[in-house]
């Protein structure tokens, strides 16, 4: 049967050497060199020392990402992405306060960056107050505030996942003897409120509005 | 008597076995170990649709030309074969166990672990490898019938063929003349390379050292197999998880 195959003959304890020292070799390979350079294990310490681990690449650990909820990480939206730049001048009289505020549904996310310029040497003599408030429902029972921040100072940045269906936006107010003017940059998913509604009583407009 | 070789070939054998070690090595770097089908490659299956007799052929018969794992085990089925006639049926016996299983799995749908296969493979080199040496007569006493096993690791060869290719999801139009040209390919590439071998082979057995030499390199190609193994067992068990 195997008489075509014409292996020289190899003692039985050369055999068991052979087949050792092959088993051998082939795992210290693969310790050394395959598992850190393949696998990021390096049991001997081999594969830092020659570099060898490098080869491997970083790491890679998959996290789960949260579910949907108040906590998902992922959140898509039906409605349309936009982005405004408004511009509120505080003057120093009596007018010097004002609510500017975007309509929201509930998990809706704004993206906001807002600076003050006229009264920079006085960062405490401007307030603002950005809360949120829902739509009181049905029309004539209490509606609901949720307080975010309330605080001076002359910049803001940051992002608002909507707690509730409503309005939500800042009271600012200019405290200082000179005007001053809040730019106001907006982005994600909101509604702006027409002038003269609830949320822009002050009728402001946006500089510029992009779809 | 028991360490002739460790005894005799100490500058030699030293020498023959970093030789080895560089080329194993070398395989090492990447996607190289679990051999599989990248780059353009890879894209030209992914989008190809309808019949591509010519490309499919070169593609076969290039992905088993620098296959060094069917290589491995085809070159150490013909280690100690003399005659062409021995050479032609263990090598058709092959050819037929490989070709029915990557028909099967590509056109048959039929899945399996790419990692178990591969690591399969590589045993089927160190059985190939130990076989040469006699080992299972010697130690065992019985000689298991080679040309089975050479059938039996033909099959799961073509598996180990078929997920590569099914790794790119092929399209269904012109699958089977572009499944069949890629098999022809194969054989092509199969042949190139163990004309190639047993020229080197036939010109390697007339040196007095060969009988010597065949028994290192039967141990190396043990060694090849067991890393591929590990490698792939490796994959199996850290990899996919």
């Amino acid at each position: 049967m195997t008489e075509e195959r014409k292996a020289p003959p190899t003692s039985k304890s050369r055999l068991l050497l052979l087949t050792a020292a092959a088993l051998f070799g082939a795992s210290a390979i693969f310790v050394l060199f395959v598992l850190p350079a393949e696998f990021h294990r390096d049991p001997t310490g081999f594969g830092r020392l020659t570099g060898l681990d490098q080869l491997a690449g970083p790491e890679v650990i998959t996290l789960a990402a949260a579910p949907a909820g108040p906590n998902s990480t992922v959140r898509n939206y039906a409605g349309t992405y936009r982005s405004d730049v408004v511009d509120i001048t505080l003057p120093p009289d009596e007018k010097n306060e004002l609510e500017y505020k975007v309509k929201m549904k509930t998990g809706d996310t704004l993206i906001y960056s807002w600076t003050v310029t006229g009264d920079e040497a006085h960062p405490e003599w401007f307030y603002y107050d950005f809360h949120g408030e829902s739509f009181p429902n049905p029309p004539g029972t209490k509606s609901t505030v949720m307080e975010y921040a309330q605080a001076t100072g002359l910049s803001g940045n940051g992002a608002l996942v909507a707690p509730f269906e409503g309005v939500h936006g800042w009271y600012v107010q200019n405290q200082s003897d000179k005007p001053v003017v809040v730019h106001l940059k907006l982005s994600g998913f909101y509604e702006l409120v027409p002038p003269g509604e609830y949320g822009n009583e002050a009728g402001i407009l946006p500089v510029a509005a992009a779809k | 008597m028991a360490f002739p070789i460790g005894m005799r070939f100490q500058g030699r054998g030293a020498a023959l076995g970093l030789c080895a070690a560089t080329l194993a090595l070398t395989l090492l770097a990447g996607d190289a170990l679990a051999h599989n089908m990248a780059g353009k490659d890879a894209a030209f299956v992914a989008a190809s649709k309808g019949p591509q007799i010519l490309p499919f052929l070169y593609l076969g018969a290039k992905h088993m030309a620098t296959g060094y794992d069917h290589l491995l085990f085809v070159i150490g089925t013909v280690f100690f074969l003399y005659r062409f006639r021995d050479i032609a049926i263990y090598v058709t016996t092959f050819s037929i166990g490989h070709s029915t299983t990557l028909l099967l799995g590509v056109l048959g749908g039929v899945h399996v672990n790419p990692y178990l296969v591969d690591a399969i493979i590589g045993l089927s080199v160190v059985y190939i490898a130990f076989d040469n040496l006699g080992g299972f007569k010697t130690l065992l006493g019985v000689q298991p019938n080679t040309k089975l096993a050479i059938l039996g690791f033909g099959l799961v060869h073509g598996f180990g063929l078929a997920t590569k290719v099914q790794e790119l999801n092929p399209s269904a139009q012109g699958l089977v003349p572009n499944m069949l040209s890629f098999n022809v390919g194969i054989e092509i590439g199969q042949l190139l390379v163990l004309c190639a071998a047993l020229a080197l082979i036939v010109w390697w057995r007339k040196s007095e050292a060969f009988s010597r030499q065949a028994v290192v390199t039967n141990a190396l190609f043990m060694t090849a197999g067991f890393v591929l193994m590990e490698y792939q067992l490796g994959m199996y068990f850290m990899a996919s998880a």
